[in-house]
């Protein structure tokens, strides 16, 4: 099906797409890539009268590093760029892996990190890497930005901290202490991860385990690598297409094992 | 609604400068082939999973399915009627008649694009690239192997691109 | 779907049975149950279930009848709506049982049956299912608050 009619804007300044989105209420949506809200409005599950496209806004573009080694990624930043970064791959190489490996060419060269982050399907990869990455999301809003980790930021299914008429503008990662080293391993059949687990070995050799796309939001796993199993068959995962409970749960102990080996080697 | 206004939209076109209003909600898709004529691309999953209706946007590929018209505005569109030059097939399309890389056709296009944004950005990709690139283009008829011959073939013997 | 409320209260069934009567009270208690209008009392009514998980809002127009009516002991509601644009379907049964129990007081069944359809629905079951089953549990805390007072 053809979306229903509605009006395209597109701001050339954070400050007009943020107006625009003030002006109409829910019954706009900002707009980027469109992998998930244009198929969701071709199937005429959600509707909005006006689509407020953020693509020309400049600012919601690029990545740079800070002086103290935080990566400040740009929302409107796509998953093909992201794996293809300079900067992610000298210094976030499992990002830049997690970020080649997105569901397929296309949806990586259209689809950006901020749509994917405030879509929130669950049965994803990104939040559960910068969920053990210890990242945070800058979020704008008429009256200033505020900052929200990205643990606290996605909800539940489809549902995130950012409120009506604000905008993701950032991502921020802060550096990983020398020596640490991350991984992230995922697995599905439908294009989407069934399950997937984040592993962040720190450079006194202690880990962290985060999981994810088996429940509506990452959880912490577990911080040694004794506790995968125990903690994996306690997870109250959603048995769907993807996969059943039983089998996500079992996905979880092997991937986080080749998280780690990942890690190590 | 009423008075939508129209996009005034200009982009080039396999390599000609095309004017067309679209409305806001016009997929790429229908405008390729039902305002443009270019039927050669593809709707088949409509959703963005088969890959049929791949063209490629400033050399990288998007499903036209799920792809506003607007979103071309300014950039450099090919569609697979954009390959042959002058009665001359591409390499990639040569690669596919050579190894008998289609059966009933249908997801060719497609693919056959896809093939040529990997040799873009790989020149000379490992069999690990071209099943990871090619992982979002299905095929119900040839289970693939003579497609990945052909790539592995342009693979081997292009040189530079 | 199916959903179950048992509970023993402390007040008798004569006493507990005009929270029940009053069958718009009971409707506003549901989570997103809106505009509650009294048609022909005690046989229909209307109301509109508003419901939104993340950008998936629905609006559903429902007609709600009463099915069977036994005072102080029984009643039967069947509701039915049609979001327009996502074309959803809701169909919901509801029964509500009282009957005297030890020491005065009153064991309540209430049993649920709630059909959703429509591309919403089959796009994203799992999450229409878990929806449901917070509105239903989010019903239950608000009809224990309600039946407390009496």
């Amino acid at each position: 099906m053809l979306p229903a009619r509605f009006c395209l804007h597109r701001p050339s300044t954070t400050a007009e797409a943020l107006a625009l989105l003030a002006e109409h209420g829910d019954e706009a949506t900002p707009y980027a890539g469109g992998t998930e809200i244009l198929v969701a409005m071709k199937a005429r599950v959600v509707n909005y009268r006006h689509v407020v496209d953020l693509k020309r806004v400049d600012p919601l573009r690029g990545v740079i590093r800070r002086g103290d080694g935080t990566i400040v990624i740009g929302s409107l930043s796509t998953h093909h760029e992201l794996a293809n970064d300079p900067l992610i791959r000298e210094f976030l190489p499992a990002y830049a892996e997690m970020s080649e490996n997105i569901a397929n060419i296309r949806v990586r060269v259209v689809g950006t990190l901020g749509g994917n982050l405030c879509f929130a399907e669950p049965h994803a990869d990104p939040p559960t890497l910068l969920c053990a990455l210890d990242a945070s999301v800058v979020l704008a809003g008429i009256s200033g930005e505020r900052i929200v980790s990205m643990a606290d930021f996605i909800q539940g299914d489809f549902a995130t901290a950012r409120r009506d008429g604000e905008l993701l503008v950032r991502v921020e990662i802060p550096p990983l202490e020398s020596g640490a080293r991350a991984a992230y391993r995922s697995f599905g059949q439908l294009e989407r991860p069934a399950a997937g687990v984040a592993a962040v070995h720190l450079a006194g050799g202690t880990w962290r385990f985060w999981a994810g796309a088996l429940v509506s939001k990452p959880i912490m796993l577990a911080e040694t690598a004794e506790e995968i199993d125990q903690r994996a068959g306690r997870i109250d995962a959603h048995g769907d297409l993807h996969g059943s409970a039983k089998y996500k749960r079992h996905l979880v102990g092997v991937l986080a094992r080749r998280a780690m080996r990942a890690c190590l080697t | 609604m009423n008075n939508i206004p129209l996009i005034s939209l200009g982009f080039m076109l396999n390599g000609q400068g095309v004017s067309i209003d679209v409305e806001p909600r016009e997929l790429l898709v229908d405008v390729l082939r039902d305002r443009l004529g270019l039927t050669g691309t593809k709707r088949s999953c409509d959703v963005e999973i088969c890959g049929a209706c791949t063209v490629l946007v400033d050399g990288l590929p998007v499903s036209s399915c799920s792809y506003l018209a607007a979103d071309v505005e300014g950039r450099d569109v090919v569609t697979i009627e954009g390959l042959a030059q002058e009665g001359r097939l591409d390499p990639v399309q040569r690669a596919f008649v050579k190894h008998g890389a289609m059966q009933c056709g249908f997801c060719t296009p497609g693919m056959v694009l896809a093939v040529k944004a990997l040799l873009t950005l790989h020149p000379h990709p490992s069999m690990e690239t071209i099943r990871h690139f090619l992982r979002g283009n299905i095929c119900r008829c040839t289970g693939y192997v003579k497609i990945i011959e052909a790539v592995k073939d342009l693979a081997e013997h292009q040189s530079g691109h | 779907m199916n959903f179950r409320i048992d509970a023993v209260l402390p007040a008798s069934p004569t006493s507990i049975w005009p929270v029940f009567f009053d069958l718009g009270r009971v409707a506003a208690l549901i989570p997103g149950c809106e505009n509650v209008e009294e048609l022909i009392p005690l046989a229909s009514y209307s109301a509109v279930m508003n419901q939104k998980i993340g950008p998936f809002k629905m609006s559903v127009p429902t007609q709600i009848a009463v099915d069977r009516i036994e005072e102080p002991s029984h009643v039967t509601l069947r509701a039915s709506g049609r979001d327009k644009f996502t074309g959803t379907t809701l169909a919901v049964l509801l029964s509500v049982d009282l009957e005297a129990a030890a020491q005065g007081g009153t064991r309540l069944e209430i049993n649920s049956e709630i059909q959703i359809a429509g591309r919403l629905a089959s796009l994203g079951f799992p999450v229409v299912k878990k929806k449901s089953e917070q509105l239903f549990a989010e019903f239950e805390k608000r009809l224990r608050a309600e039946l407390e007072l009496v």
